[in-house]
Formats: C-alpha cells, structure tokens, sequence
C-alpha cells in the first residue's frame, strides 16, 4: 500500500458519524466533461448542484463543454472494483500492487438507436459522470474546496456503448459500460444528500438536435420544416424564438411574421435582400440544440 | 420586439407598423386573404381611414 502512505503523517482515525448517507445503486448518470468552454478545470458549487433553476441552465447551455448531459433512467446497473493486483513471492508472500479497476455498466431500457451516437460522442473529450442514486442523492469527485465538486472522471478509452436488439424474452436496451479513472479514489467521492436537492433524475433532460433547410419561394417569403435527429417534427415555437441573419452584410434581419402551417412547418415573411446573400436561421429554445439549423443557410432570391 | 398572434400568424408589430395598407396587402393578401386589411388595422392599432363622403351640391 505504499502509494497511500505519507511518512510525514501519522494522523489515523477511524471514527463514523452515527448517521451517514453512503450512497444507494446509480439511477442515472450526468455527463460532464472535465473542462469548460474556456479550457478551466469545471468545478460546480455544491449550492448550485443543489439548485433546479441552476441546473437547468446547465442543461440548455450554448456550448456543449458547459452542459450537462444527463442519461435516461439506467437499469440492471454493475459499478464493481476489480480485485487489487498482488505479487505472489516465491516464499508465498503477497505485496500489492495496484487497488482494481472499476467498471460501470448500466442499461437505457427501450431507447432509440439515434441515442448510441449521441453517447459515442460524449467519448470524444476528457469527460466524467455525476451520479445520482436509486435514493436521489448526488454523487460527484472531491474539488478544490469543500464547496465544489468535479465530475468523477472516465478513461475515454474504455467507453463501450451498444443497442442491445430485443429478444423474444427481452426488450431493446442501450449498454453504456466505461471504467474510471485509476485516479478516481472511493474515499473521494462526495455526496449530497437528496434531502438537499430540489430535482431528481426524472427532471433532468437532454436537449434535442433539430435540423431544417430553410427553403425561399419568394423573395420576401421562405419556409423550413424542423425535425429532430430522431425524425419527429418540432412543433411549438413561437416567432420570438427565431433569429434570422444577413451573413453577407453580418446584419440581422427583422422578421415580419412566422406562420405555424402545419406540424414541424413554419413559413416566413421577411424584407427582401440583395439577391445572392447568403441567410442563416436560428432558433433558441430550452431542451432543443438549433446547431444544425444554422448550419444550413440559404440564399436570397 | 412585440409579437402579436392572429390565428397560426405571428406578426412583429414593429415592422408591420412600418408597413402602409398597400404594402401589407401586397404582401400578406395570399395568406390572409380578404381579411387582410382588417388584420392589418388590428395589429398596428392604426384607425381606418374613412371613406369621404360625397358631398350633395
């Protein structure tokens, strides 16, 4: 055990409070990667880990290294340590050498093939979890300081995510199987209590990818259809929801009018533009991301 | 920016004030038809002129 021995300190207590929470079996997880958009090392206060209102913003936030990516409900959950590793003498005297790795696995019961993507992506950046248990409790890495918390980290290179096909005795399940980090000690893992927070993992959402190609009939009038990555239309949004821009003159442009014409289907009155400026379209609006909207601009005719 | 909502019609009531009768009709007479003046008066708030009165000599 030389790797927790400090020779300059003898202090050991083994003392227990007579009533500590310990944390229950993981009922979903909360991606987060491990720096913000700005490259800071992300540590949230435990008040605003606390806080619906707070952690709702983090939930629809701009940029995807400041969001929160919760999972759906997970079942038949495993977060086991493997055995330590020891080296066997010839003697038959054992030393250790490493405590085991631990490896999470959980399923996404009956959720739709689009989402092993979405999850696949997370991989792509130094990224870790929060947990919240069967019992509602928040757990999450020790910061720097009593008041904030850091993501527990995941080796990137071991996140496995698998659709699972239905069986005549089983339903169509997401796998999600990852190991921490070596660096991620147990004694660290903090917790709050659910008595504490105000949401629980039914509030939490992940955001929407919503697509359209914004398609001009006139010169004053353009149309677009808005679907998810899932294939369903995105119906309700209102016309202060939308942006339109001029990217040829950077200039924004005033909408006239926004009509809901059908499901997914909202037609656009605008002022004409020079013919040949390119337009970009956006939106904003909690629980959808407008990234691949504004991707597809159009020209003015 | 106001919105005002007439129907499945979302109008920014800034840029329609903007807008004269004719150019509103010019503009929106397919999608709202014959109502389309009476819209426009109920968005901006303007009153209808009256029609003058032919006068008995």
């Amino acid at each position: 055990m030389a790797s927790v021995c400090n020779c300059n300190d003898v202090s050991l207590n083994t003392g227990i409070p007579s009533c500590v929470a310990i944390g229950d079996i993981t009922r979903c997880l909360i991606f987060d990667t491990e720096l913000d958009s700005t490259g800071s090392v992300k540590e949230r206060s435990a008040s605003d880990l606390e806080s619906w209102s707070v952690v709702e913003t983090w939930l629809n936030a701009v940029s995807f290294e400041d969001r929160w990516l919760p999972t759906p409900e997970l079942e038949n959950v495993e977060n086991i340590r493997d055995e330590a590793v020891f080296q066997e003498f010839n003697s038959g005297n054992k030393a250790k050498v490493r405590d085991g790795f631990k490896n999470f696995t959980g399923y996404i019961v009956q959720a739709p093939r689009e989402l092993v993507g979405q999850l696949k992506l997370i991989g792509c950046s130094d990224f870790g979890a929060y947990i919240i248990d069967k019992s509602g409790n928040l757990m999450g890495y020790k910061g720097s300081t009593n008041t904030v918390m850091r993501p527990i980290l995941i080796d990137k290179n071991t996140l496995d995510v698998q659709f699972v096909e239905a069986t005549d005795s089983e339903v169509a399940m997401i796998m999600i199987k990852f190991q921490w980090k070596q660096s991620m000690l147990d004694e660290n893992i903090k917790l709050i209590s659910a008595d504490e927070l105000d949401y629980s993992c039914a509030d939490l959402y992940g955001l929407l990818d919503v697509c359209g190609t914004p398609v001009p009939s006139s010169a004053t009038d353009f149309q677009v259809t808005l679907t998810t990555n899932y294939g369903t239309n995105v119906d309700g949004l209102i016309a202060g929801d939308f942006t339109l821009t001029n990217l040829t003159t950077s200039a924004p442009i005033v909408i006239g009018s926004v009509t809901a014409s059908g499901s997914g289907v909202y037609d656009f009155v605008i002022p004409a533009q020079t013919t040949g400026d390119v337009l970009e379209l956006t939106a904003s609006k909690d629980r959808y991301d407008f990234d691949c909207l504004a991707d597809s601009t159009f020209i003015a005719l | 920016m106001s919105w005002k909502k007439i129907g499945q019609h979302e109008f920014n009531v800034e840029a329609i004030k903007s807008m004269s009768e004719n150019q509103f009709k010019k503009t929106y007479f397919k999608k709202l038809g014959e109502n389309c003046s009476k819209i426009y008066f109920e968005i901006t708030g303007k009153k209808k002129p009256k029609k003058k009165k032919e006068s008995n000599k």
